[in-house]
């Protein structure tokens, strides 16, 4: 008798909200989001006159297996992928290590000083762009081409950052849950 | 209605039959591989939507973090046999 | 029609919230609330026959062509938060366990 209540007044909750937000002049209905104010029309007007320029990528893998996770972080600006993803790889990669050895144990000093560092780094390049010009985190290394590794100023150096710091703090995590004794 | 309208009718109906089946079933464990499977399908809605880097992230992490996390809980907490 | 489905998956795990006894099931449900949210929030940005934000060489030559990017640098965030919330919860779960010797919520309030 409790479950149907609940279900019931649940479901009229649900209801409520589908029918207020369809009554929202506001807001758009599922396709129709309206883009022209958002997305700078400056760049897509030099881009169709042919004032920038864009390069090729080329030789994206290479080695082993193992550096698939470091491509990943490195090229976030030119493919899907940046600092999250990258930074789950590396966590996930230390749960398979120990998954597959029964007696593997990890550095946990390691993990929280790469952690301290990366982060420190982070708010380091922050300050100095305040410093020198501006605003915090401003750009302050040349814009390339569009298309290589070295482009797009500060962006690959911090999603390198961010890499580290996220993977090392989830392996730091999965380290304490998976190297308990069993209880009684 | 294209075929992009029907597919994603078929998966907004197993999604919503996955997420009951996983909040009110008997067993714990089953709980936990409906999540797994909840995961994985909303992986290929938001590939629908066209969004790579969501999709990305959330591969990685509802397939290997989250899912050996509740596993390894529940395994170390076995001996009184714990259900609903 | 999926933003239908993401609002009726977070009433079904709000529901979860309500009316389980058992700790585990309490964070399953959390965890299916965060899924249909992280849903209702990319489907907001959707454009009809639109493509994904990334510039290539053979692009678009309107703007107006791309999928909204702003929603889903948004959602790449509280993926991971959700992540470490899991953990936090399950930390939690298994100290009640040590402590109480059960996990069901009922015989709890009992002690």
């Amino acid at each position: 008798m409790k479950k149907l209540f609940g279900f019931v007044l649940v479901m009229a909750l649900g209801i409520i909200i589908i029918l207020s937000l369809q009554a929202n002049p506001e807001f758009p209905a599922f396709g129709d989001v309206d883009l022209s104010d958002r997305i700078s029309i400056r760049f897509i007007e030099r881009d169709a006159m042919g004032d920038i320029l864009y390069g090729i990528t080329e030789n994206l893998e290479s080695g082993a297996a193992n550096i698939v996770t470091a491509i990943v972080v490195d090229h976030g600006h030119l493919t899907p992928g940046g600092g999250f993803p990258g930074g789950t790889m590396i966590a996930s990669s230390i749960l398979l290590l120990y998954l597959a050895d029964d007696q593997f144990r990890s550095k946990v000093k390691t993990f929280k000083w790469i952690e301290g560092l990366a982060g420190s780094f982070y708010v380091i390049l922050g300050i100095i762009g305040l410093l020198v010009s501006g605003y915090f985190l401003k750009n302050i290394l040349p814009n390339g081409v569009i298309g290589d590794l070295l482009s797009s100023g500060m962006i690959p150096i911090v999603y390198m950052l961010i890499g580290l710091k996220v993977g090392s703090e989830i392996a730091g995590v999965i380290d304490h849950f998976l190297s308990e004794e069993e209880t009684i | 209605m294209t075929l992009l309208d029907v597919i994603m009718l078929i998966l907004s109906l197993l999604l919503l039959i996955m997420a009951f089946l996983a909040v009110s079933s008997k067993h714990t464990m089953k709980s936990v591989v409906f999540l797994s499977v909840l995961s994985m399908l909303s992986v290929v809605g938001f590939i629908l939507l066209q969004a790579p880097d969501v999709a990305i992230t959330e591969a990685v992490v509802g397939s290997g973090l989250v899912t050996a996390l509740f596993i390894f809980s529940l395994l170390s907490m076995k001996p009184k046999g714990e259900k609903q | 029609m999926i933003q239908y489905a993401a609002i009726l998956m977070m009433m079904i795990g709000l529901y979860g919230l309500f009316i389980n006894r058992h700790v585990m099931k309490i964070i399953v449900s959390l965890n299916v609330l965060e899924l249909g949210l992280n849903l209702f929030i990319i489907s907001i940005g959707y454009v009809t026959g639109g493509i994904a934000p990334i510039m290539t060489s053979t692009h678009a030559t309107s703007a107006l062509l791309y999928v909204d990017p702003l929603p889903q640098a948004l959602v790449l965030t509280s993926i991971v938060i959700g992540v470490g919330t899991t953990a936090l919860g399950l930390a939690i779960a298994r100290k009640i366990y040590e402590t109480y010797g059960t996990l069901d919520l009922e015989r709890l309030e009992d002690k």
